[in-house]
């Protein structure tokens, strides 16, 4: 009865339309270590794609497989409707902006900007054409004569996106590139590259584990855990319709509480939740869930309200506030319901929240709109 | 990685007090003399200013011919040596993790086997008798022995040998520094095999091939050992000379004149090489902001060399796509480092190393009384005159002891110098390093001549102190490079981190400084005592005839006879020096898993 978790998923805005990069069933094993499970992904002419997870998720090993940079044990990859799945990296279609740039610290900016153009014997006029019209796009045309080490970060970035964009591959492939800059930097890096991303009409595909970044950014998130792909879609597919536990939880956090499905009730679930409190919930995207299963409304922090006791109608739970952060423009606080379950909840922080105080008793509730319905998964 | 410190005020006289005893000590026994015997060469015996030496350099043919010979010679085992040791160094620095080790002990036995011992076995593989000679009879393809020993052919196999491994070293650490990312990046840009190399990693190793060419061409000015044993007459070099002015002339002021002359010669060549190829400059590397926009000179060399690399880029990029098309090979994965022809040539030259010496090993157990190939039976009784003979024990005894000494002293001064340079701050201390590093770099026979006007002086020729004094100038280098690569990786931030838990300066070195550069430690005290054990220039000039060292020992008996003996002796020297690279090399392992299990 529970939805089982796909590796391989094919949706995409039109599969079999003009889809730039296809990489079907690709796997990849270091010893007896999975590093990527067989997995298929598209991308579409245009589109913004962003691998996202944590460290050993294996979007980093699907990229240097996309690159041509790492041989894959099995699967195919097709750019721009042409098998390259063993092809050498120079004869791919692809750009790749390296998490240190890798700027040739020998060749001046404009040498830099200019060697993909060499290696595929553009006449000269052609390059220098090509290279200051996208040195322009960066806004850097004044640097053309400096060594990559005299520039900035964020201008070595830039430097780093120019050379790759320049000889208008099919694909621009980024790994991790905002991780060297600091926070402010990387914000404004994310603008720079969506405007990029807009002017020349790129192919992009972005692995990162920063969320914010991919949700930010991404036209579809591919979000992976464990070697595999947890859920494709869009930022707000993936932040409202979590498919498991995982995808809840890494994008935005989240709190799980446990309840038990009583039955059917429209096109919503009743079920009973802690404290023997009867709510509705959506049923899950996938799979169906039949009365008397276990399972778990996911609420995001933020959609959870403090009420006063006694002023909230049924289908809230009373708790107990344990601890109040103001985090800036947020107020987190943490509440304990009887039976231990504590939750999350965030709101925007003005004078009201002053006088919500640790120690004292309110009601949890929540629009059952924002209430998602997710099967309990085994403990891996 | 060095992490910045506030600079207090007691740091900067603590690194000053530090570093001063190594800078005083090679102040009084390498930068005076060195400088004193530029006087000895413009001073006549009544002590009066003269240029008698230098005319007498400038009349004669023979010292002329000589000088002419060794720049040659210089120059070609220079040339060769860097071309064979760039591809073994491009392994060394690129190649898979797991060989790497290996080749590296390799390479750093022969380093570190006396240039004697490698003599030697040139000489038993290309004398008459030798290994190629009789290989060519027995196989049928030459009728007499050749005639390959004592020219200039023989000269060059043994000089190159005997420069490789520095010339490797040296390529190694500067390769180690290029980003193995860049060739990714290249070929991801669009570049094939030989545009990666000749583009990118190339240029960006040139500055240590341009280094390793300078370190190799003035090591190779220097040697003596080589043309002495494995050239004939034609083949004599500036050392030689040197050594048979004071030897047999006892002409002191026409070896330091030679000796000036030499070092001035030298000293334009680098200037001029700087000049044409511009050290570290190719391309582009090196230019600071200042000066990128002010040289049209600088301008027209980085697009000159980039016109060079581009040219064989392309070239080699046809070649392998034609070697491709005749063995119909697939396209190599440009990621998995160096290609079949860079493995093929790295075992040939890592071949050429090695060898030699494993010849040289069964022709010790030879029971006729000569060195010759194929050995004849089987005996003991060259081991057994070593070890009975009382000349080759006091030897072997003094040279130990010796070897001890100068390892103490060298430690006890470069230890703290390399303390003072990682740590502290002070005046001049960019300056500090190359001074500490010039009687390395500086040809040792220049170095040996100069000690050996000034130990005359104060009396100090012929003892064993003199020599102990003259090895430690030697082998103080060597531990400070070794200290300063152990404390670059030591985060001081440890040490921070004891003095706030309450541990005062001293038992915070002791608990923890010490026991975390401990493998540093002893490896520069071991390279110290195989640097002074091995060590024959020195030697040559300052010990006298009675109190000899065993490179001494060697060197005198080769002149009446190379024979079985000296390969006996030699097979102790190479599995000696063999089993302490590979102690280091598991104490190095050993220290590193056992800290990281410690963690």
């Amino acid at each position: 009865m529970l939805a089982v978790p796909r590796t391989s998923i094919d949706s995409g805005p039109d599969v079999h339309g003009a889809a730039k990069l296809r990489v079907k069933a690709l796997e990849k094993h270091y010893g007896s270590v999975v590093a990527l499970r067989p997995t298929s992904l598209n991308v579409m002419q245009g589109e913004f794609l962003t691998l996202l997870g944590p460290s050993g998720s294996g979007k980093t090993t699907l990229l240097m497989m996309i690159a041509g940079l790492a041989i894959p044990d099995g699967g195919e990859i097709w750019i721009d409707g042409k098998d390259s799945t063993y092809a050498a990296p120079y004869e791919r279609d692809v750009g790749v902006v390296f998490q240190n740039y890798a700027l040739f610290p020998h060749l001046t900016v404009y040498e830099n900007v200019a060697f993909p153009l060499r290696m595929r014997k553009y006449a000269a006029a052609d390059i220098r054409k090509k290279v200051m019209r996208m040195l322009d796009v960066v806004g850097l045309p004044h640097v053309a004569d400096r060594l990559p080490r005299e520039l900035s970060g964020g201008q070595q970035q830039r430097v780093a996106l120019a050379r790759c964009a320049v000889y208008g591959p099919s694909i621009i492939l980024m790994d991790e590139p905002l991780g060297a800059l600091d926070k402010k930097l990387r914000d404004t890096m994310q603008f720079e590259i969506k405007r990029m991303h807009r002017e020349i009409g790129s192919t992009t595909l972005y692995v990162t584990h920063d969320q914010g970044e991919a949700m930010s950014m991404s036209d579809r998130i591919c979000l992976m855990n464990n070697g595999g792909i947890e859920q494709l879609g869009r930022p707000e597919d993936l932040y409202f319709s979590p498919r498991s536990r995982f995808a809840a939880d890494f994008l935005g956090g989240t709190n799980f509480i446990p309840c038990q499905i009583l039955g059917s009730e429209g096109d919503r679930l009743r079920l009973k939740g802690p404290l023997d409190v009867v709510f509705s919930a959506r049923p899950p995207l996938e799979g169906a869930l039949s009365a008397g299963s276990r399972a778990d409304i996911v609420v995001r922090p933020q959609h959870i309200r403090i009420t006063k006791v006694g002023e909230t109608p049924t289908g809230s739970l009373p708790a107990e506030i344990v601890d109040r952060v103001v985090t800036g423009a947020t107020t987190e606080y943490r509440a304990r319901l009887a039976d231990g379950t504590v939750l999350v909840v965030m709101e925007l922080t003005d004078k009201t929240n002053l006088r919500v105080e640790p120690g004292q008793n309110v009601m949890l509730g929540w629009h059952l709109d924002n209430g998602t319905l997710l099967p309990t998964e085994d403990k891996r | 990685m060095t992490i910045a410190v506030p600079v207090r005020r007691n740091r900067l006289s603590g690194g000053v007090v530090l570093i001063a005893p190594a800078i005083v000590f090679l102040a009084i026994f390498f930068a005076y003399p060195v400088l004193s015997m530029l006087s000895i060469s413009i001073v006549d015996r009544a002590g009066n200013f003269t240029l008698q030496f230098y005319e007498s350099v400038y009349a004669s043919r023979v010292i002329g011919q000589v000088l002419v010979n060794t720049f040659q010679i210089a120059a070609s085992a220079t040339l060769l040596t860097v071309v064979c040791a760039y591809p073994v160094a491009y392994y060394l620095a690129a190649g898979p993790q797991t060989l790497r080790s290996l080749l590296l002990v390799i390479v750093l036995v022969p380093f570190w086997t006396s240039v004697l011992v490698r003599a030697f076995a040139w000489m038993l593989i290309l004398g008459r008798n030798g290994v190629v000679n009789s290989g060519l009879q027995w196989a049928g393809v030459i009728a007499a022995p050749l005639d390959l020993l004592y020219s200039f052919f023989s000269t060059m196999v043994g000089m190159v040998h005997a420069l490789m491994p520095i010339a490797i070293l040296t390529m190694v650490s500067a390769m180690q520094n290029i980003d193995r990312n860049l060739d990714s990046a290249a070929s991801t840009l669009g570049a094939r095999r030989g545009n990666v190399f000749w583009r990118i990693y190339f240029p960006l190793s040139f500055p240590g091939v341009a280094s390793g060419t300078m370190i190799t061409f003035i090591a190779s000015l220097g040697i003596f050992v080589q043309p002495a044993l494995l050239g004939g007459p034609r083949e004599m070099m500036v050392g030689q000379l040197i050594i048979e002015q004071i030897d047999q002339m006892n002409n002191w002021g026409l070896a330091a004149a030679i000796a000036v002359s030499m070092l001035l010669v030298s000293v334009v060549v680098i200037v001029l090489f700087e000049r044409i190829l511009g050290i570290g400059r190719f391309d582009g590397i090196g230019q600071s902001r200042a000066t990128a926009g002010t040289g049209r000179r600088s301008t027209l060399r980085a697009s000159t060399g980039r016109a060079i690399s581009a040219g064989l880029g392309w070239a080699t990029d046809v070649l392998l796509g034609a070697g491709r098309f005749l063995f119909r090979r697939k396209a190599a994965d440009p990621r998995s480092g160096p290609g079949t022809s860079t493995k093929i040539a790295t075992f040939a030259i890592v071949f050429f190393l090695v060898a030699p010496a494993l010849f040289l090993i069964p022709a010790s157990f030879t029971a006729t009384r000569f060195l010759e190939w194929p050995p004849q039976g089987f005996s003991l009784q060259w081991y057994e005159a070593y070890l009975s003979s009382p000349v080759w024990q006091q030897a072997t005894i003094r040279s130990i002891v010796i070897g001890f000494t100068t390892a103490c002293i060298s430690v006890l001064f470069g230890v703290p110098a390399a303390f003072a340079l990682t740590r502290f701050q002070f005046r001049l201390k960019g300056m500090a390093l190359p001074y500490i590093m010039l009687p390395i770099i500086a040809p040792n026979i220049i170095v040996a001549l100069s000690m050996f006007y000034f130990f005359a002086d104060i009396g100090l020729v012929g003892t064993s102190l003199g020599l102990i004094i003259g090895h430690s100038v030697l082998a103080i280098p060597y531990v400070v490079v070794t200290m300063l690569a152990t404390l670059q990786n030591y985060d001081q931030r440890l040490d921070e981190a004891a003095w706030t838990l309450g541990a005062r300066r001293l038992s915070a070195f002791r608990l923890v400084t010490l026991p975390l550069i401990k493998v540093g430690f002893i490896t520069s005290f071991v390279f110290a005592f195989v640097r002074s054990f091995d060590e024959l220039t020195v030697a040559l000039f300052i010990s006298s005839g009675l109190s000899t060292t065993l490179p001494k020992q060697m060197w005198s008996e080769a002149y009446l006879n190379v024979g079985p003996t000296l390969a006996a002796v030699s097979t102790i020297l190479i599995i000696f020096v063999a089993l302490i690279i590979v102690a280091i090399e598991a104490i190095r392992n050993y220290g590193m898993s056992s800290l990281k299990t410690k963690r």
